[in-house]
């Protein structure tokens, strides 16, 4: 389980910060919406709610009007007559601003008044006209617009029927007939409206169950994307917390190793710093005993010798710290200056004038860094040199270049003391030297295997016991920066 | 006058070799030097010259020796016939500063000492003294 979960977030390590922050903009802008939507449909469904009220005042006022011109028609009491227009009123309100909303620049006071006269709750005005300006010409608003049209029509034809009425009245031209037939005819009116009235609440209730499916798709389907949008920002986080941890951790046994590598490398180099020390206050003991002026030469010739080689070290701890702290500088170098710079470096080396140097270059240029180069060829050729074979009857020290598809093959190849096939694989540690000498530090190969890999490229040897040595080196002609084989502190800089 | 020792220096550096053998010669007027440049090579001398040691043999062992260093010599060391270890001390001289090899070479149980090169023949006169 625990593993399933590593593997689900080690999945989202490759959202970049760029996918996270497009992520986290959905993310807002997901919510937004749904703040807005919300907001939106619930001010619709209020002024809807609105609207159906305001109708269901229109309905009361007008069959309270007809009750009251039936009721003057049967009695001709003039109270109502009062009646009659007084509740016919509230229809007119709401036609006074049904009008007003529909002229562009209709007043706002007269809308209100209209509305108010129409017995509408004083809070809802303003969504009722935000509804009518802003849904005026959407289908369901403009239905339940066209109904209330015909409506406050059939209510003025009813009007005029009852002034018609009422001057019949006040003249007493009023007949038995005339009385059934204008009854007949507000009963027929009234039932116009009654059916528009339900026609006008129905498209409403459509519009306000439908908004409601709406609103609900909208939430689901803005909450799913909030969450999933917070889901894939938090697995990321934790992916991230993760990938940093095991970074760190797998940092931390590093320098751990480091540390110790450290701690050996300090001890090893201050022995073998120390080491030609003790044995030149040996040697000067013995000079001191000494009176045979011989004798003393050897003993000078052997200091001289000891400190030598302690010079060597100095240089090889000097290469081997310029290999590990200064950056990789690639550029357009040629192999056989290089080669040929080394070479003579060494021309005056003891023992090198017993070697024939042989050169064969099939590659020049090369991009590379010199540094490692010419760290890499000293230390090739001084050791063809130091481990020459005085039995052979003559030393030989070929360096031979050439070039494959992808790579720089360099190789040095000698007829020198070779080394043992058990030792070819550790010739590469620091710090290891073969049994049959004392003139190595144990530095110079690691130096060269280091400088190698920062290259990005491999050594191999090929070597065979008192019969000689042959180093490959491959060097790629495009260097790819590998962040393995470089240490850290070359990006730092 | 102690029973004169038999030595064997067991160091890869030849220059090293020469300056103690020497010294011992014209110091502690010793004539009786073996060397060894390696572990395994002072163990095979043990092995072959065992029974000529007489009464008593020194070996004044290095610690960094390529192939079998100090302590690897001491560990094979171990298994060299009862007889001959009887009669053998062991010195161990080293240039080292590395507190992790003095500490175990002065807590080894066969070694007796350990001194800094080059090697100080009063000291090593004066522990074959209190030994004898």
């Amino acid at each position: 389980m625990t593993n399933r979960l590593v593997s689900f977030f080690q999945r989202f390590n490759p959202l970049t910060q760029r996918n996270v922050f497009i992520l986290l903009s959905i993310l807002i802008v997901a919510a937004a919406s749904l703040i807005i939507v919300n907001y939106l449909t619930i001010k619709t469904l209020s002024a809807v709610r609105a609207y159906t009220n305001g109708e269901s005042q229109y309905s009361k006022g007008e069959k309270g009007a007809a009750r009251h011109l039936i009721m003057y028609v049967n009695t001709r009491d003039e109270t109502h007559w009062e009646q009659f227009k007084q509740e016919l009123n509230v229809t007119f309100g709401d036609s006074i601003a049904r009008v007003a909303l529909s002229q562009e620049d209709g007043n706002l006071e007269v809308i209100k008044k209209g509305f108010l006269q129409g017995r509408n709750h004083p809070d809802d005005h303003d969504d009722m006209i935000w509804l009518f300006r802003n849904f005026g010409r959407i289908s369901f608003m403009a239905n339940a617009i066209a109904i209330w049209k015909e409506a406050d029509g059939i209510i003025h034809r009813e009007y005029l029927l009852a002034e018609e009425i009422h001057t019949k009245i006040k003249a007493g031209h009023w007949t038995r007939a005339d009385q059934d037939e204008v009854i007949s005819r507000i009963n027929s009116i009234t039932g116009l409206l009654t059916a528009k009235e339900q026609a006008f609440s129905s498209v409403l209730g459509d519009a306000s169950r439908r908004i409601n499916g709406y609103l609900f798709v909208a939430n689901f389907f803005f909450t799913l994307i909030i969450i999933g949008s917070a889901i894939g920002y938090g697995a990321s986080m934790i992916g991230k917390i993760m990938k940093s941890q095991r970074e760190l951790e797998s940092k931390n046994t590093d320098l751990t190793i480091t540390n110790h590598e450290l701690d050996n490398f300090v001890y090893s180099a201050s022995h073998d710093l120390r080491a030609p020390i003790t044995s030149l206050k040996g040697l000067i003991e013995l000079a001191n005993m000494e009176d045979n002026v011989a004798q003393i030469k050897v003993y000078l010739a052997l200091m001289q010798q000891s400190l030598e080689k302690q010079d060597q070290f100095i240089n090889d701890i000097i290469d081997f710290s310029k290999n590990k702290r200064v950056s990789l500088q690639l550029q357009e170098v040629s192999l056989v200056e290089l080669i040929e710079s080394a070479l003579n470096q060494h021309r005056f080396m003891q023992g090198a004038e017993k070697i024939k140097m042989h050169t064969v270059f099939g590659t020049d240029k090369a991009h590379s860094d010199p540094l490692r180069l010419s760290i890499l060829f000293n230390n090739l050729i001084s050791n063809a040199i130091k481990y020459s074979d005085e039995k052979k009857e003559q030393s030989f020290l070929n360096v031979e270049t050439f070039a494959t598809d992808t790579h720089h093959v360099i190789i040095v190849e000698d007829n020198g003391i070779g080394i043992r096939s058990e030792d070819q694989k550790y010739i590469f540690d620091m710090f290891f030297v073969t049994q049959n000498t004392n003139k190595g530090s144990g530095l110079g190969l690691y130096i060269v295997k280091e400088a190698v890999d920062k290259l990005g490229g491999s050594i191999a040897v090929e070597s065979e016991k008192n019969a000689g040595s042959k180093f490959i080196v491959q060097i790629p002609k495009n260097h790819v920066v590998s962040l393995e084989g470089v240490a850290p502190m070359d990006h730092a800089k | 006058m102690k029973p004169k020792c038999k030595f064997l220096i067991v160091d890869d550096n030849e220059v090293d070799q020469m300056v103690t053998r020497t010294l011992l010669k014209k110091k502690l007027a010793v004539e009786d030097v073996s060397q060894a440049r390696t572990g395994s090579e002072a163990l095979e001398w043990l092995k072959v010259s065992g029974d000529t040691i007489g009464d008593c043999l020194i070996i004044l062992l290095d610690i960094q020796m390529p192939e079998m260093d100090g302590f690897e010599f001491l560990e094979a060391y171990d298994e060299v016939d009862e007889s001959v270890k009887h009669k053998t001390t062991i010195i161990m001289l080293s240039s080292t500063l590395d507190p992790t090899d003095i500490r175990r070479a002065t807590d080894h149980k066969y070694v007796k000492s350990l001194f800094s090169k080059p090697v100080p023949t009063g000291l090593l006169d004066e522990l074959m003294g209190a030994q004898a």
